[in-house]
């Protein structure tokens, strides 16, 4: 077990939610077309529906306009805000990072910015490191984003793939909190000798964009399938109990689990596994497929939304991903 | 408990349709009799090595074709 946190002072709370998915949707019937199979094929392998693309938007466009709707939402004005950190894997440049591009968008002047890298379990990783600012009692109001555009990253002739990939984000504001609400515990690992697992090879200084490169498709998303499914089987059940016991609690203590939407099949296997029944899992891949960092703030919003989450329940999310990655975190809210 | 019964009580976990103690034979095919598709399987496997304290190298079980192929696999690494 990586680093853990159990501490017992000061927590940080998600004080507010934003979400913004951009307006193109694409189904999974018009994409079946587009790739010479059946819509029933694809839904049936991942149970994704339909999925938003960018279209033209970046993540920084998407995660501006989901956080600004995170600090209305928690009633902040963008000068309170002292620490923005975006968690993506399609930020809008190398250089600089997409937190400050946002940063500048909304005019967060009092707020330092950056970007962090964990793929799908992005969100968590951030939302820990930010709650760290609060915990410590050097920030009041951490904004923690997570965003991505997917859909040029995807190989839209590889049917195993593309099928997965949508594009959104979400945005949480995290204040100060008592000893009884808000973070109460998280752990992070990750196991770097899975890096191959699921990789975008090129555009970086391993590889270089070059005219081959493309020809090969090298700046193109690759996954293993199953390693990702064995990983998250091996990993997930795990660390969820782990943490959950750090702090003296169990799986049947908790009234939603909220794992990073990767598909339906792996949400399924891991929610058996630790004995949860659907109606304390959420679900919602079938309207937005996997959007990696920004997967697991679009399904809480949508479980506070329909009143799947209400004051006082223990929320657990969980990410994993590329990297390999993962990471817990246990919300009383 | 012997291999089998241990991995019978691991399939039922999974709550598969029409799936039961009693079809759990060892000669039952995990594709044409389970309707266990690669992913099942994946999962199968990763509950038995929790189940059996095993690790599976799933690169030595890509063919595995029925019950009995898992019970001699997982007997196998018990043995190690």
């Amino acid at each position: 077990m990586g680093p853990t946190f159990t501490g017992d002072k000061l927590h940080a709370r998600i004080a507010g939610l934003g979400i913004y998915v951009p307006e193109t949707v694409l189904t999974s019937a018009e994409l079946a077309g587009r790739l010479g199979v059946t819509e029933e094929w694809i839904t049936s392998r991942v149970n994704i529906h339909a999925r938003h693309i960018a279209n033209g938007l970046s993540t920084s466009d998407l995660g501006a306009a989901a956080a600004q709707r995170a600090m209305e939402d928690a009633g902040i004005s963008p000068g309170d805000v002292e620490l923005i950190i975006v968690a993506t894997e399609t930020p809008d440049r190398l250089v600089p990072s997409t937190a400050c591009i946002i940063q500048d968008r909304l005019g967060l002047v009092n707020a330092a910015a950056f970007d962090l890298n964990a793929a799908c379990s992005g969100f968590v990783y951030a939302l820990t490191v930010g709650s760290q600012f609060v915990a410590s009692g050097a920030c009041k109001n951490v904004l923690v984003v997570g965003a991505e555009v997917l859909s040029p990253f995807a190989d839209w002739s590889d049917e195993q793939t593309c099928i997965l990939f949508g594009d959104g984000a979400g945005a949480a504001v995290l204040q100060p909190a008592g000893p009884d609400i808000g973070i109460l515990a998280w752990n992070l690992g990750a196991d770097g000798s899975g890096k191959d697992i699921l990789t975008v090879l090129a555009g970086g200084s391993e590889m270089p964009i070059t005219h081959q490169a493309i020809d090969e498709k090298l700046h193109l998303a690759k996954m293993n399938g199953q390693e990702i499914f064995i990983f998250a089987m091996r990993k997930v059940p795990a660390v969820t109990e782990q943490i959950l016991a750090a702090v003296g609690l169990s799986i049947d203590d908790v009234d939603l689990f909220v794992p990073h939407q990767a598909n339906s099949h792996i949400i399924e296997a891991v929610a058996r596994r630790l004995g949860l029944p659907p109606e304390k899992v959420m679900m919602n891949l079938d309207h937005y497929g996997n959007v990696a960092a920004a997967s697991i703030p679009l399904a809480l919003y949508e479980a506070r939304e329909t009143g799947r989450i209400k004051p006082g329940d223990l929320v657990v999310l969980v990410g994993f991903g590329a990297g390999l990655t993962w990471g817990a975190v246990v919300i009383r809210w | 408990m012997s291999t089998i019964e241990k991995l019978r009580e691991v399939i039922l976990k999974m709550k598969k349709k029409n799936i039961t103690a009693a079809n759990l034979t060892p000669e039952a095919r995990f594709l044409q009799d389970l309707s266990f598709d690669s992913q099942d399987q994946t999962e199968m496997l990763v509950l038995a090595e929790e189940a059996f304290g095993i690790t599976v190298d799933f690169q030595e079980v890509k063919n595995m074709a029925d019950i009995a192929a898992a019970v001699e696999y997982i007997d196998k690494k018990l043995s190690k």
